[in-house]
């Protein structure tokens, strides 16, 4: 059975068409990509399914865990397990990362009908999760995302999700701007986090990442519409064609 | 099909103002008339037994003050003219017999309030090394109801004890600095607590010693009607240093209630003292209805060498708030600091920042203010940075951040920069952001809620300031800041 | 009434320029109002009037100011100060009056009046584009009840004036050496789409009092460069008010330069009444021996997406006294409004003296408001630098003062390269009257 499902989405940002009949379906351990040129919609794809404000559900529905995602807020939708990397982590001045990550996870833990984190049990998860992330002490002191390089600020967003756990997890190009050993390390802590009961929705313009995070399925994405799916080769077969077939973000 | 609930506008106020600490104390009062005459200064002045100086000051402040208007050209605050005669000077809850010597007889029913506000007015075993303790004075009304660890501080020589206390076994160091930092003549609201001032707490750190614990005063206003007018001194003596802190609640009522409180401090050679403040009077209710009218005048002079003076407060309530807590850095290479927090909501109003005078050679300050407007109400910062001749090497860094939650709220930075030197250094940056909406969704997507995500962003923006603030203290801060802002977003 | 003990400035209304009789019945009431509104405000300010915290105006105003009369414009050649290097046609008022034999034809699209013509002709709508007395501040209230000379100066829709238009005010010692008083009017009128340079100078000569007044109209995406250069006599005062309206799209960029007179205020209101208004004010002043300059901005963002900038730099030297008072004002639905604002100064002596207030009041949450002030000395370790390189103390602060300035006349002239040129050498000619005077004493 689906973890999620999405069916027929159209949405518009102020007005204008993006998404023009989107559907798709994910079960628990599966890896999906998404590719497809610039202005295909694949971000916005990825915000709808956070709850970003400004973005016009225009028809269709997605349904996650038997739930109708589109009623739910942001971090209802975060406490239900769904996490996005953002393609722009935002700076948050004065909240460091550590303290932040705190906040998260106490806030998903309490709307879950959990009890707080234990503090000692916290710092020792974080320890561990850093070690295999390559985050050093200085990112957690610092405050989140300010002044973090690239790479520094898609290494956090890794670590983020490491910590929180989702049971689906949406990664919006989160290769862009990297170099070759951060995308590495990046990958290494999504692989890391794969397993039979978590799905992922990974966006990329680039086949380079399904490299490292090697897909189940592989999606096109071309003028708000899914125009053609498959498995691993259809991202190497993109590598030697390009998205030109595809037209540039043009609709039929 | 669109999805309206979760993406409501964010702003919009929707959610109840919660005041924790609005209740009222069912407890016997004793009340002097209403009103504001001679003889209700002559009153005050006998129930505390005061030696005849103190009346003739009393009486000298008064008769001044009838000569004086009520400022309000300057301050961006609007209210209407206060009626003095309304209100009570002094309340003090009943005593049993001949009042209390020690905790345990101290009316029950003040220990519960203290209780219920969170304030330890029990002295706990300190284990030596593992914590410090913190002594509690606690002022009710217009007295001081209990004193903790006063005898463990008498052994070094620390003196803390109430005002009026101060008064009767200390007379000369009463009459030496009383009004020495701040005149009665100094202002409207300073001359008016000079004249009806009742209680306070006096702290006085002999030469050489570190003031082993943090010392603190909890303000409580409980009677209907009735203007708290406490003063506080503290004289930290060469080499000396001490850390006070000061917490202010007061029930839920209707009627605006007058505070009007001076603070002096001074400081000797190398002496340091820090002052921090959380004021959480009640704010008035969402329309404005009632509150706090909240005009203080803080000052401290760095007499000596070295002597250093810094202050912190955050500011979450009151309804009207008129507070400069002000350096005076005479000492040559003295320094003064000012990190203040100021959260408006609803109708409140704020006027506060700090003045640092600069008179010695190589006097340093530094000043931070983060101003949060949320509401329909207005914050303010107004600050003074001046440079006297003789100040050369002065240096000052200002920085004055604020924050806009709403489209109706005002945010006001309003400094006065005078420069009479020219080996000086004097830097001033400020700033007015919003938080933004990339922000808040970034935390939703991480699982806070709305609210929460706007009290760590404020708190990330308070950072600074918060950092200042004594352990025990900032943890509180923290939560209260989040406690100011309900309903601010919906 | 003016408050008991204070000088009069009143004494003098019946000198008052042209006669009455032969001007529309609204300049009379214009002139009432602005009579009505002075005394209202309780005559000449004092420092207790929050706006004039810095700068008093009393102990000048007990001089014997006598009213300027049109004998003063006797003048017969135009001085070469400040900026009047620069090519271009000229407008030139002695002691607030038009003087047509020093002025010069302005080209097509470019129209210059003098005040006292347009009031009796009554042209152009003039009375609604005037500043309502009954806002004005005490002193800019005095100047409309003085009303009769200055200037209007119009630039036509879509018009690209080309050469700078010079304003040209020279403040002449009067035929009995009397010192002088003058309320002169400046209105300058960008119209739609419009390119303009007006170059406004102020040349002191003589002792003098001058209370000026200026309006300042651009409209929808027009584009004015206004450049004010003040050098001359510090027996020669100026205070001023002018107001800028800025219409949509429309563009007010100012540079203030002062070198000279003796006390000196330039209080500036901009209004960016139209969404995508823009104004760039910029400022260089020295401030030597007694004398006072107080730049005085206030920036009103009324429209939401307009954009504020502020620069001024000032030298304090001997016992000169530098003032900046600075706001920005977000109105409620100004959203996305951006403003900065930045003052420098400089003292180079014990006893000089900066007092700065900037100021910021929003009331609208989403803009990027900020502003920035320093106060200090001379770097020692760059001038330890420059001596070790050879350059004497003196040559050395020269051109560091030079340096400090030089940026924001870059900012300030960046695509004026004439203007540019001519303020630089109003700098170095204060520097060499310093040095000049250093080495004397």
């Amino acid at each position: 059975m689906a973890l999620i499902e999405i069916h027929d989405l159209h949405a518009a940002v102020h007005g204008k068409p993006i998404l023009r009949g989107v559907s798709l379906s994910i079960a628990p351990g599966e890896v999906h990509a998404i590719m497809g040129p610039n202005g295909a919609g694949k971000s916005t794809l990825s915000n709808i399914i956070a709850g970003r404000p400004d973005y016009e559900i225009t028809g269709g529905s997605i349904t996650y865990e038997n739930r109708d995602l589109l009623a739910l807020a942001p971090e209802e939708r975060a406490a239900a397990g769904i996490f996005l990397a953002f393609q722009y982590p935002v700076e948050i001045p004065g909240v460091t990362t550590t303290t932040f990550l705190k906040a998260a996870l106490n806030a998903q833990r309490k709307a879950r009908g959990e009890g707080e984190v234990d503090v000692m049990q916290f710092l020792k998860l974080i320890r561990e999760k850093t070690q295999q992330l390559g985050v050093s002490d200085d990112m957690l002191k610092r405050p989140l995302n300010v002044g973090f390089s690239g790479g520094e600020k898609k290494r956090t967003e890794v670590l983020q999700m490491a910590v929180l756990e989702p049971r689906f997890a949406v990664l919006d190009e989160t290769d862009s701007g990297l170099d070759i050993d951060a995308l590495k390390i990046v990958a290494g802590g999504v692989n890391a986090l794969r397993s039979a009961t978590r799905a992922f929705l990974v966006i990329t313009h680039y086949q380079r990442l399904l490299d490292s995070i090697i897909p189940d399925y592989v999606h096109v994405l071309a003028g708000g519409r899914i125009v053609r799916s498959g498995t691993r080769e259809l991202a190497l077969e993109l590598e030697a064609t390009g998205y030109a077939p595809f037209g540039q973000g043009s609709a039929p | 099909m669109a999805a309206d609930a979760p993406y409501a506008d964010p702003f919009k106020a929707v959610a109840e103002q919660k005041y924790k600490y609005g209740f009222v104390t069912d407890i016997e009062a004793d009340r002097a008339p209403m009103g504001l005459n001679e003889d209700i200064i002559r009153f005050i002045s006998h129930k505390k037994n005061e030696p005849s100086w103190l009346l003739e000051w009393r009486l000298k402040a008064y008769r001044l003050w009838l000569t004086l208007e009520e400022p309000h050209h300057w301050a961006r605050l609007d209210y209407p003219v206060i009626d003095y005669q309304g209100y009570c000077y002094y309340a003090a809850p009943r005593r049993r017999g001949d009042g209390p010597n020690s905790l345990e007889e101290v009316d029950p029913k003040l220990l519960e309030t203290y209780k219920k506000l969170g304030i330890p007015l029990k002295e706990q075993e300190i284990l030596a090394g593992v914590t410090e303790g913190i002594a509690v004075d606690a002022v009710f009304d217009s007295v001081s109801v209990a004193t903790t660890y006063k005898k463990k501080l008498e052994a070094m020589g620390v003196i803390f004890c109430p005002m009026s206390e101060a008064v009767q076994n200390h007379p000369d160091l009463v009459q030496t600095y009383l009004g020495s930092v701040v005149p009665y003549s100094d202002n409207f609201f300073a001359t008016l607590n000079s004249a009806v001032f009742t209680d306070g707490s006096f702290v006085y750190v002999p030469k050489g010693v570190r003031c082993p614990m943090e010392l603190s005063t909890y303000f409580r206003i409980n009677e209907k009607n009735t203007g708290q007018f406490e003063r506080t001194l503290i004289i930290a003596d060469a080499g000396a240093s001490v850390s006070y802190l000061e917490g202010c609640t007061a029930p839920q009522r209707d009627e605006n209630q007058l505070h009007a409180a001076v603070v002096e401090l001074v400081a000797f050679d190398d002496a340091e003292i820090k002052y921090s403040t959380v004021q959480n009077w009640y704010p008035g209710d969402e329309e404005g209805r009632g509150g706090i009218y909240n005009f203080v005048t803080k000052r401290g002079a760095c007499r000596g060498r070295n002597s250093r003076i810094s202050w912190t407060q955050v500011e979450t309530g009151s309804a009207i708030t008129w507070k400069y807590p002000s350096c005076i850095l005479q000492g040559d290479n003295s320094s003064g600091a000012f990190y203040s927090v100021a959260i408006t909501n609803h109708r409140q109003q704020a006027d506060t920042g700090t003045k640092m005078i600069h008179i010695g050679r190589n006097t340093r300050s530094r000043i931070v203010a983060k101003g949060i407007a949320a509401g329909r109400s207005n914050s303010t910062y107004r600050g003074l940075v001046r440079v006297l001749p003789r100040a050369s090497g002065a240096h000052n860094h200002t920085q004055c951040d604020s924050l806009l939650i709403g489209d109706r709220c005002g945010a006001h930075t309003v400094p006065y920069i005078e420069a009479r030197h020219p080996a000086v250094r004097l830097e001033h940056e400020a700033t007015t952001s919003k938080i933004s909406e990339e922000q808040l969704f970034y935390c939703r997507q991480r699982g806070l809620s709305d609210e929460e995500a706007v009290a760590l962003i404020v708190n990330g923006f308070c950072r600074e300031v918060m950092q200042n603030l004594p352990m025990e203290f900032a943890v509180e801060a923290q939560k209260l800041i989040g406690i100011s802002l309900e309903g601010s977003v919906g | 009434m003016t408050p008991a003990g204070t000088p009069d400035m009143l004494s003098f209304l019946d000198h008052r320029g042209p006669q009455t009789a032969a001007l529309p019945a609204w300049v009379a009431d214009f002139r009432a109002a602005g009579l009505a509104r002075y005394q209202t405000l309780g005559g000449v300010p004092t420092p207790k009037v929050e706006a004039w915290k810095y700068t008093n105006l009393r102990p000048l105003t007990a001089l014997p100011w006598r009213p300027a009369t049109g004998e003063d414009v006797a003048l017969r050649v135009l001085p070469t100060d400040g900026l009047l290097s620069i090519a271009g046609p000229r407008l030139v008022l002695v002691n607030g009056r038009f003087a047509p034999h020093l002025s010069s034809p302005l080209p097509d699209g470019v129209e210059g009046e003098p005040l006292a013509e347009a009031l009796l002709n009554d042209s152009g709508g003039l009375e609604g584009l005037l500043p309502t007395p009954a806002n004005a501040p005490a002193m800019a209230a005095l100047n409309a009840a003085w009303l009769g000379h200055g200037l209007v100066v119009r630039f036509a829709a879509g018009v690209d004036a080309g050469l700078p238009v010079h304003v040209v005010q020279i403040f002449a010692p009067a035929p009995d050496g009397a010192p002088v008083l003058a309320h002169p009017f400046l209105m300058v009128l960008a119209e739609a789409g419009c390119r303009a340079t007006v170059i406004e100078s102020h040349i002191g000569r003589a002792p003098a009092f001058v209370n000026g007044v200026c309006a300042l109209h651009i409209e929808t995406g027009a584009s004015l460069f206004h450049v004010l250069a003040q050098s001359g006599s510090p027996e020669t005062n100026a205070i001023g008010y002018a107001t800028a309206t800025v219409a949509k799209g429309g563009s007010y960029r100012r540079f203030t330069l002062t070198t000279g007179l003796g006390l000196v205020r330039n209080e500036l209101a901009v209004t960016l009444a139209g969404a995508g208004a823009e104004c760039h004010l910029y400022g260089a002043y020295t401030a030597d021996g007694r004398r006072h300059v107080d730049n005085t901005l206030m920036v009103d963002h009324a429209a939401p997406a307009t954009l504020s900038r502020q620069v001024f730099k000032g030298v304090l030297d001997d016992q000169g006294r530098g003032v900046f008072q600075g706001r920005i004002g977000v109105h409620p639905g100004a959203q996305k409004s951006d403003g900065h604002q930045l003052h420098k100064a400089l003292l180079l002596s014990p006893k000089s003296e900066v007092d700065c207030k900037p100021e910021l009041e929003i009331y609208a949450d989403d803009v990027k408001c900020s502003h920035g002030a320093t106060t200090g000395e001379m770097d020692e370790d760059t001038l330890f630098y420059l001596r070790t390189r050879g350059l004497d103390i003196p040559t050395a602060r020269a051109l560091l003062i030079e340096a400090f300035l030089d940026d924001v006349i870059d900012q300030a002239t960046g695509d004026a390269p004439m203007v540019s040129v001519a303020a630089r050498a109003m700098v170095s000619a204060w520097l060499a009257s310093r040095r000049e005077r250093r080495n004397q004493t």
